[in-house]
């Protein structure tokens, strides 16, 4: 196309040589665009890894950006925490006392339970070590569902493994670069979580469809669910342990039944990658075997790594 | 919001300025603001520097930088890898081809002409996002995202037809 107005002899000849080489960049990256996607959808592992490298380039840079962020939403965080000091005060006071007497039943029965234990020789599980990571991004579109956090195989982070907030589960990693990871969140579309209702162990499926509440799908016949159930991980499958918190019926509508996760999903800023040693159904070459982290942890705040109890 | 002719003289710094801005508000675009929700519906921030720049100064933002940041978007946000570079190329086009009726319109009218690329986008987005996903998406997140993009421009636009005018200076 033609732009210029000056009308120099030269422009004569080159305008029209560039406007053909600009149709022709035009289809050409068009074309691209699609035997990008076509790729894409045939060969995932490969867009997997190009999307692991610029993840991991652009780690740094999104990280930078992340902090002033994160510090001014804190300086939010504080103003409102003060406006509500006495009531929180208040409240924290009540749940305080109730939790004392909670503390006094898991104490009884954690003696019950390792007395038990003893009795039958039980061997405990592989051990847990965790790592938390900050969220250097997020899906910024309506397609899915992810958070990128700043830990990567540097870190001892490794695919399928599971990750949570404070309160529950957010998810599991999904794709591992030196330095970053995708969290599939589990209300991603494609994100498929065995559970089971806490108390009486009927098995489900977790199954996101981009909203956010989940839905509990293959539901045995005979389960009766009822709102503010909890729901917990199932084990089955092997790529969660059994028992994690996961959340609560939220709705029962006809056969659709919703979960109002416990983690508080949108507003995430730091989670917990945990590796509870366990291969699950990815294949062996997925799942490389953890080892000691390489990357010196010289942050105190920002990553913590060890065994947990 | 006056249109001015396109000056054929420019330095490397002004050259580079459409490409940058597009380029910072793609990382920008993935940046967790602690905002519950906002994630999904992220305004489509490269569709409005891409927009604004195609109108004002396409020689400055050549196919294959939309393209480029159209991938890395894609690359950093988990969508369907070739979708936003091909979307983002046939508004460029579009928008180019139109580019003699917007210029030198008034804002109202470029406003429409950018919420109608952004209802062209969201439905490709949509449609491509259903083919690679084998389903057919729940389309609120897509229209509650459209409505922002849309919302969000004026906004945009004004802050690069400042820069503009301070290039121009």
């Amino acid at each position: 196309m033609a732009v210029k107005s000056r009308s120099a002899p030269v422009s004569h000849l080159v305008a029209p040589l560039k406007s053909a080489a600009q149709r022709f960049a035009y289809s050409a990256l068009v074309l691209l665009s699609v035997a990008i996607m076509v790729i894409g959808r045939a060969d995932g592992t490969l867009v997997e890894h190009v999307r692991t490298k610029t993840n991991d380039m652009l780690a740094p840079v999104l990280e930078a950006v992340t902090q002033p962020v994160a510090a001014v939403t804190a300086v939010a965080g504080h103003v409102r925490a003060l406006a509500e000091l006495y009531r929180e005060n208040e409240r924290l006071k009540t749940e305080n006392t109730a939790l004392l007497q909670w503390q006094q039943v898991a104490r009884r029965l954690d003696n019950e339970n390792s007395g038990l234990r003893t009795l039958l020789n039980y061997q405990p599980e592989g051990s847990t070590w965790f790592i938390t990571g900050r969220v250097i991004g997020t899906s910024g579109g309506a397609y899915s569902r992810n958070l990128l956090i700043n830990r990567g195989t540097l870190d001892s982070v490794a695919k399928g493994q599971a990750v949570a907030s404070g309160t529950g589960l957010v998810g599991r990693v999904t794709e591992v670069g030196d330095r970053a990871a995708r969290v599939l969140m589990i209300t991603d579309l494609n994100s498929r979580i065995p559970v089971a209702i806490d108390g009486n162990h009927d098995r489900a499926i977790l199954a996101g469809d981009n909203t956010d509440r989940p839905q509990l799908a293959y539901v045995g016949p005979h389960t009766k669910i009822n709102i503010g159930d909890r729901i917990v991980t199932s084990g089955d499958g092997g790529v969660f342990p059994p028992g994690m918190p996961v959340g609560t019926i939220a709705s029962v509508d006809g056969g659709l039944i919703r979960v109002e996760p416990f983690a508080d999903l949108s507003r995430i800023e730091f989670l917990r990658v945990v590796d509870f040693g366990l291969a699950g159904v990815l294949p062996p070459e997925a799942v490389p075997q953890p080892k000691a982290p390489k990357r010196a942890k010289g942050d105190p705040g920002k990553s913590e790594a060890g065994p947990t109890p | 919001m006056k249109a001015k002719p396109v000056e054929p003289v420019d330095g490397i710094g002004q050259r580079l300025v459409p490409a940058a801005f597009t380029l910072v508000l793609a990382i920008l675009s993935v940046i967790p603001l602690g905002i519950p929700g906002y994630a999904q519906v992220t305004p489509n921030f490269v569709l409005m520097s891409i927009y604004y720049w195609t109108i004002y100064r396409p020689d400055h933002l050549p196919y294959l930088v939309v393209f480029l940041i159209g991938l890395l978007v894609d690359l950093l946000t988990f969508g369907p890898p070739g979708a936003t570079p091909f979307a983002l190329l046939i508004v460029r086009a579009t928008v180019l081809s139109q580019r003699k009726f917007f210029v030198g319109k008034n804002f109202p009218i470029l406003w429409w002409g950018f919420a109608l690329a952004t209802v062209a986008v969201t439905v490709l987005m949509w449609g491509i996002g259903g083919l690679y996903g084998g389903r057919v998406l729940d389309p609120r997140s897509y229209i509650f995202q459209a409505v922002l993009t849309a919302a969000c421009y004026p906004g945009l636009s004004w802050l690069f037809s400042r820069v503009q005018r301070g290039l121009a200076r």
